[in-house]
């Protein structure tokens, strides 16, 4: 068992979308994001799956997640029928505010299965609000999933490093 | 406010603009490439609901965010109707309708 590196971008100016190519087997697949900030204050970071190199626009998308933060005690968030993974709260740009995390994609390959996502990361938010974000989803629609579209909800994305590894078995 | 349909008007304003005079890009295989039509019309949409959405509901999630700790709320309720001492629940209810003075609804 091992990490095979598929694809990975950096972004050093602004850039609406980054979109990770390559899930092309029934493995389980990791993508690592990494100093993500938004250029504008505030914005979250949503995905959206590939079907062929084409975001899929759909209200196929259902979330359940947690935000553990320092100032108050724990909130659950959840949807259905979104068009959309909403995976951060409100991420801010003022020095240090950034997120950080990693997701897993199952079943993304499999054209009979919907793709599950299981997701932990950690932001500092844009009052400088330290949170932990836990949580799922999932794409409920039986297709073939190539890859994933990370995109901010506002703006664009200013900065990060964004990458996809298989897990071989 | 304003409608679903203004904004989506405003948006492609601002966003033709940004793409006339910038560009918008983004970055698949280690390039950086322009947006497609289909990209600019979806981006069009996501940011014209994220927007109508951000001003017909927002005060929700800031209230969320404001309102004193759960456990102020408990002791304070449990005081007051228990030990009979209404101090911490007066002071509680202070700081709830400061907060849905800050962020009022829409249309109040």
């Amino acid at each position: 068992m091992g990490l095979k590196q598929i694809a990975s971008e950096t972004v050093t100016s602004s850039t609406a979308y980054v979109e990770l190519i390559g899930t092309t087997t029934d493995d389980c697949y990791m993508i690592v994001v990494n100093g993500y900030i938004p250029t504008s204050d505030a914005a979250d970071l949503r995905a959206r799956v590939l079907e062929s190199s084409t975001p899929n626009t759909g209200t196929n998308y259902d979330r359940a997640f947690m935000s553990i933060r320092t100032d108050t005690t724990y909130s659950n968030s959840s949807n259905t029928n979104e068009t959309y993974y909403d995976l951060t709260t409100a991420i801010g740009t003022s020095t240090g505010e950034q997120m950080n995390g990693i997701m897993y994609l199952y079943n993304a390959n499999d054209s009979n299965e919907y793709t599950y996502l299981s997701a932990e990361n950690v932001q500092l938010s844009h009052t400088a609000l330290l949170i932990g974000n836990q949580g799922s989803a999932v794409f409920t629609s039986n297709s073939q999933v190539n890859g994933i579209r990370l995109y901010p909800n506002t703006g664009n994305i200013a900065s990060g490093t964004f990458t996809l590894y298989q897990i071989e078995d | 406010m304003a409608t679903l349909e203004e904004i989506k008007s405003s948006v492609r304003a601002e966003l033709q603009e940004l793409r006339d005079t910038q560009g918008i890009f983004k970055q698949v295989n280690k390039a950086r490439i322009a947006i497609t039509d289909e990209d600019f019309e979806q981006m069009i949409l996501d940011k014209a609901y994220y927007d109508f959405d951000e001003q017909n509901n927002s005060y929700k999630s800031a209230r969320l965010q404001q309102y004193p700790p759960v456990v102020e709320f408990m002791e304070a309720y449990t005081e007051k109707e228990i030990g009979e001492d209404s101090t911490k629940w007066d002071a509680y209810v202070v700081k709830y309708n400061q907060v849905r003075t800050d962020n009022p609804k829409p249309s109040e």
